[in-house]
């Protein structure tokens, strides 16, 4: 199988259902590159060059770049959904979406449910989140719990190369509208991925490393730091499994009290911000419906409750790591074994 | 006769197998085993299963703890058949691993999967054993939903003694999607192709679940290329198909689903693993891959499960036949012995499902071998 990197199983994902669905449509700003301006024309694929070439595929009938206003390009791609077409919007940032909350909290959510099913609105909007690059506190946030929270979207945040071709293909398929959030650490890891066209379905966590005595759950660039976690508790004759959750919402609960209830430890490794995240989400879940099959309390592997700091050593001391996860584990598991 | 050491080794089931963690050893050092006795369970990611003993002889040593994990071809224990000395032990040991590591070779580079283009399709296939036209060629056929990897412990079991070759068929594992009509007439004829173009025959056919009424219709069309055929739990004229399960894996979606159905095929359900479940759906969702299924469903069965294939009536086989049925087989529900024609041999193993092949690899490989060499004059 060919090796790919996650940019350009994103970039084949899209090019896939360009080629399969006339519906399918592209814009955001510089995905074309250079248009308008002096600059070559497809040369930059957008902020992180993942949909460079489609312009001298599909011509710019089907794929734009759009003013520098995320409102407005948003609005346009719900509005577009309503009419039968599936636009595909990149937004540079997740944390640029503060300004069209509006457009995506109660419009692209809202759509289905308020018109009783008549109108439905197949959107994908596609954003880079995510610490690591030293980007600073606008440009790297982890805000998939902001989305997580609204019934009505989807939201999927892909870990690997395989993963992230066939859950943007099932975005693009799907009829509501899907938050996309690539990690912009993970832009250049590669992975095996067929040429073909797959699906990823939504709702079912990946099961990335089965082990009995302790479950890791976590996502996105999180869950390469847990295989790290993971083969250093090995040698230390712990063997922890581990649980990509893929999607935030749907959510796969069942997969999630299945290990709690395997393993009676968890350590759920987030990246999003404590209060009212992912991981606080999680352990609320387990502490209902999977309280009896707990040998030891929930750990939550988190950032502080701080903007993600600019400095590269603050950043880091920021970010969990491998180093967090042992320790959290061992404490947990400790002469228990 | 001189004593001899012989080694016990990570078995390799199956391609993607590269380790296995030996759960329990069945048999104490310093106690005697026979050849074929049942030396130790091992787990892959994929199945459980044990370690036959490949001589006879005392088991002098265990080499690995239980629990652990080890590389396919690792040395696991020692036979010794005869005096030999704790010096010989030491160093047949000590020369261990260099043998080892030119073996795991050989077997990564025998298990890469291939690809042959017939027609508009490029099937894909594996191919094990010595590579010389005087030895008996055998050729595996999967069933409906399968691949090559359901012949994993065959294949490796059996290509000490054959030139083996096993295909994915149209529209299963990774060969091409482009099924036509599905039929079995154009499946066992784009198989005939293949093997032609390989110059493989002439073959003995080893045909499992649909891949049976595929053998039958191979020989049908083409009876100078197949020397015998081996059916296991065949479908073939006159059967009936159990369609919660045919139906079941084509809507199987999740998991949980998916589980339940891959549960039929065998007798202890424990046989099923997570990854086993991923892979299944894995390949489900390749875009074609379920109307290629569909389309193979409709073409050879009816709505209630009746087998409607043409040619695959044992009647009309002019070769030697045998047939290997699972004790407690829950999908294919075989034609009563006393309706098939006299000269068919039938055996039944005890304890398993629709898998005897997996389930219990080595009567079945043991009932291929003897049949082969017998009609092989």
């Amino acid at each position: 199988m060919a090796v790919k990197s996650f940019r350009q199983a994103l970039n084949e994902a899209i090019r896939i259902e360009m080629q399969r669905d006339p519906n399918v449509i592209v814009f955001g700003e510089d995905v074309c590159g250079g248009t308008g301006g002096t600059g070559e024309q497809d040369a930059w694929g957008g902020a992180f060059g993942v949909t460079k070439g489609l312009l001298s595929e599909f011509g710019s009938d089907r794929i734009m770049d759009t003013p520098i206003t995320e409102s407005a390009f948003v609005g346009a791609a719900v509005g577009a959904a309503m009419t039968g077409m599936r636009p595909v919007t990149e937004i540079m940032f997740v944390d640029f979406l503060g300004v069209c909350f509006d457009q995506i909290f109660n419009q692209a959510a809202k759509v289905r449910y308020m018109f009783g099913g008549k109108a439905t609105v197949p959107m994908v909007l596609r954003a880079s989140y995510g610490a690591g690059a030293s980007s600073a506190s606008q440009h790297s946030q982890a805000l998939y719990p902001l989305f997580t929270h609204i019934p009505g979207l989807k939201v999927v945040v892909p870990s690997n190369p395989y993963d992230a071709k066939g859950l943007l293909i099932s975005a693009i398929r799907d009829d509501d509208p899907v938050i996309f959030l690539e990690h912009k650490m993970l832009y250049d890891i590669a992975g095996e991925v067929p040429d073909e066209a797959y699906t990823v379905p939504f709702g079912e966590i990946g099961i990335v490393r089965e082990g009995d005595d302790v479950t890791l759950i976590s996502i996105g660039k999180m869950v390469g730091v847990c295989q790290e976690a993971a083969k250093s508790l090995s040698s230390m004759g712990i063997e922890a499994a581990i649980l990509d959750l893929r999607t935030t919402s749907p959510l796969d609960e069942d997969t999630i009290l299945e290990f709690a209830e395997e393993t009676g430890r968890i350590v759920i490794v987030d990246e999003a911000y404590p209060r009212c995240g992912i991981a606080a989400d999680i352990s609320s879940i387990i502490a209902e419906k999977g309280f009896s099959s707990l040998k030891a309390p929930i750990r939550k592997i988190t950032p502080k409750h701080t903007p993600v700091p600019y400095a590269p050593s603050l950043e880091k001391a920021f970010l969990p790591d491998t180093e967090r996860v042992v320790k959290a584990v061992v404490e947990i598991v400790g002469d228990s074994l | 006769m001189s004593a001899k050491i012989y080694p016990i080794t990570m078995p390799k089931w199956g391609m993607t197998m590269e380790e296995g963690i030996v759960t329990s050893w069945l048999v104490n050092e310093g106690e005697i085993v026979n050849l074929g006795d049942e030396l130790a369970e091992i787990e892959t990611e994929k199945l459980a299963n044990v370690v036959e003993s490949q001589a006879s002889g005392i088991l002098m040593r265990h080499l690995v703890n239980e629990g652990d994990t080890y590389a396919v071809g690792s040395l696991l224990g020692i036979i010794v058949d005869g005096e030999v000395s704790e010096q010989e032990i030491s160093l047949f040991i000590q020369n261990f691993s260099s043998k080892q590591i030119i073996e795991k070779d050989r077997l990564q580079n025998a298990n890469s999967n291939k690809t042959i283009k017939v027609g508009n399709i490029e099937l894909s296939f594996l191919e094990l054993g010595p590579d010389d036209t005087e030895t008996q060629g055998l050729v595996f056929v999967h069933g409906f939903g399968g691949d090559l990897s359901s012949w994993s412990l065959n294949q490796t079991g059996l290509s000490g003694t054959f030139r083996t070759l096993a295909f994915d068929l149209p529209g299963h594992g990774s060969s091409g999607l482009q099924v036509s009509t599905g039929s079995v007439t154009e499946l066992a004829n784009e198989l005939l192709l293949a093997i032609e173009k390989k110059k493989f025959e002439p073959i003995h056919l080893v045909g499992h679940s649909l891949g049976g009424a595929i053998a039958l219709m191979m020989a049908l069309q083409k009876p100078e290329f197949i020397k015998t055929i081996s059916l296991i739990c065949p479908v073939h004229n006159g059967c009936n198909v159990n369609i919660e399960f045919l139906d079941g894996f084509l809507d199987a979606d999740s998991r949980k689903a998916m589980k339940d159905v891959l549960g039929m095929l065998y007798f202890d359900t424990k046989a099923i693993n997570r990854k086993f479940i991923d892979e299944t759906l894995r390949f489900k969702r390749f875009d074609g891959a379920k109307e290629a299924l569909l389309k193979i469903r409709g073409s050879n069965f009816t709505e209630s499960g009746e087998y409607t294939g043409k040619g695959a009536d044992l009647k009309d086989i002019g070769v030697p036949i045998q047939i290997i049925n699972g004790g407690n087989d829950k999908i294919v529900y075989q034609t009563s012995v006393n309706d098939l024609p006299s000269n068919i041999e039938v055996h039944e193993i005890e304890g398993t499902g629709h898998m005897p092949q997996m389930e219990q690899y080595g009567q079945v490989n043991d009932l291929i071998k003897r049949f082969v060499i017998n009609n092989s004059g």
